[in-house]
């Protein structure tokens, strides 16, 4: 096993002050940093954090938004430097899982593939850590979410074991948000480009029109993806006052037939969380809701002057809210609703507080199984107690 | 634009030069934004080679880039800039390159100069 001593690691003030925060906006405090260059070198770092009992927490792009990646005097495990493709075949990859998602597609495009869980950040979030939250996408509608294109992974657990899961074991580390284990491996199942897609775009007057127009959308078994912005969304981005719905096709029934013009709209939503975020609305949030119980949503969001858009076509609604508008009363809506406190997000620190009990219980389950010290990302998902 | 409305959403690094060479969150693009943010005065801002391609990736029309000249310039007027930088200086004033007294016919001893 590798020396610790000969780890690539900094406790300068900058790098603890950078690594102290993810995309969330939350702060914590990290001890030391490490970059390790394989799996020998992290099961040596959970070893010796086993010993010392330091919180681990792993990262990869950082791009979290809900606080998953935020250390709490924490050791932050750097993966960005396991970046590797190590095969490619002719259904699947296996690779590292710092490796950057447009960096692998940009590699895969070169043998007609694609992994097509494409999250908003794609040019900088890692395989790793959109295992670990599970990520979905715009055309989760069509692709799913990162569970369904995984089918092994090799991870360091926090008893400091290295092992291959595959199987239904795979639900114990997709989606747990590093709370069980260091992913340091991935086979990943792969789909060929989309030939041809186009795209329309629909303005609509009211939050029913918008329900009722996405629901005949996700009946056609050739979209795939659904995308909407709510009336204030649209105001705030400069754009007229009305529902839009953003449908993509793959066939020719859209209206946009060119694929720089799609992309080019698609660009423009993928930047709408980072305008609304400039506009004071830092608060993020993605609950999933039922398709029937939409409509009384968006007009609860619209009462409150809550911003929204996403992906309505799998019911992720992600609003925006500012620190001083009624979070509790947005939970307890979503409650009502029987809606899920997370879409694709994670729960991490910020949503902890509204995780369902099933979603603790199962962390739980997976600590006492592969981290009875409770050394990996300690308090995410779960309460902790205070070292 | 200014900093505040940064929210280290981690775009600006897509396509910054330094961070994909060295993979070092706190000297790639939004390493130096938080930096700022926190107005920690250090090397690192010297480490930026100026190509703006953060401003080009941010979705809130930041300019870090002139957040990052502003960094350097304050350093200076605190007289907390690099060593390296002061000489670079010097030889401009002097010898009107960076590199120092070259003699004619001859390349400088180091093709760098910060």
């Amino acid at each position: 096993m590798p020396s610790i001593a000969d780890i690539a690691a900094s406790k300068d003030e900058e790098d603890r002050l950078v690594y102290a925060q993810d995309a969330s906006g939350l702060e914590g405090k990290t001890l030391t940093v490490v970059w390790p260059a394989n799996a020998a070198e992290v099961q040596s770092i959970v070893k010796n954090a086993l010993e010392s009992r330091t919180d681990i927490v792993p990262r990869g792009g950082g791009t979290d938004l809900a606080g998953a990646a935020v250390p709490d005097n924490s050791i932050v495990l750097d993966l960005t430097r396991m970046n590797k493709i190590i095969e490619i075949g002719s259904d699947y990859a296996i690779v590292e899982p710092g490796i950057v998602l447009d960096d692998l597609n940009r590699e895969l495009a070169k043998k007609d593939l694609f992994l097509p869980v494409i999250p908003s950040s794609h040019s900088v979030c890692t395989i790793g850590g959109m295992i670990s939250c599970n990520a979905a996408g715009v055309r989760a509608i069509k692709y799913g979410k990162m569970r369904e294109w995984v089918s092994e992974l090799t991870v360091v657990t926090g008893n400091g074991d290295i092992i291959s899961v595959s199987g239904k074991q795979l639900d114990d580390f997709c989606g747990t948000e590093g709370t069980a284990g260091i992913i340091t491996r991935a086979r990943l199942r792969l789909a060929k480009p989309l030939k041809r897609y186009t795209a329309s775009v629909y303005k609509l007057g009211t939050a029913q029109e918008l329900a009722e127009r996405t629901r005949e959308a996700v009946k056609n078994d050739n979209v795939i993806a659904v995308e909407y912005m709510d009336k204030l969304t649209c105001k705030l981005s400069g754009d007229e006052d009305a529902y839009k719905l953003f449908i993509e096709y793959e066939s020719d029934e859209g209206d946009i037939k060119d694929p720089a013009e799609i992309e080019k709209r698609m660009h423009n939503r993928n930047i709408i969380g980072q305008t609304l975020s400039s506009k004071g609305y830092i608060v993020i949030e993605d609950p999933r809701i039922p398709h029937e119980k939409i409509p009384e949503f968006l007009e609860y969001l619209s009462g409150k002057q809550i911003p929204s858009f996403g992906h309505i076509g799998i019911g992720v609604i992600h609003a925006r809210l500012k620190t001083d508008q009624d979070l509790e009363g947005f939970h307890e809506m979503v409650q009502s609703l029987g809606g899920d406190v997370s879409g694709e997000h994670g729960i991490g620190l910020t949503k902890r507080k509204y995780a369902s009990s099933d979603m603790k219980n199962k962390i739980a389950g997976l600590k006492k199984k592969y981290d009875p010290e409770n050394i990996l990302n300690r308090g995410k998902i779960i309460d902790y107690e205070t070292r | 634009m200014k900093l505040d409305k940064c929210r280290s959403c981690g775009l600006c690094k897509a396509n910054c030069p330094i961070y994909n060479a060295t993979l070092r969150e706190t000297i790639g693009a939004r390493g130096r934004a938080i930096l700022i943010k926190k107005e920690v005065l250090t090397d690192i801002y010297y480490t930026c080679s100026l190509c703006k391609s953060c401003d080009t990736e941010c979705p809130a029309g930041i300019e870090l880039s002139k957040e990052i000249r502003k960094m350097r310039e304050r350093m200076v007027e605190e007289g907390k800039e690099t060593e390296a930088n002061k000489a670079m200086i010097d030889n401009i004033r002097k010898y009107g390159n960076p590199f120092g007294k070259i003699e004619k016919g001859k390349f400088p001893d180091k093709l760098y100069c910060c």
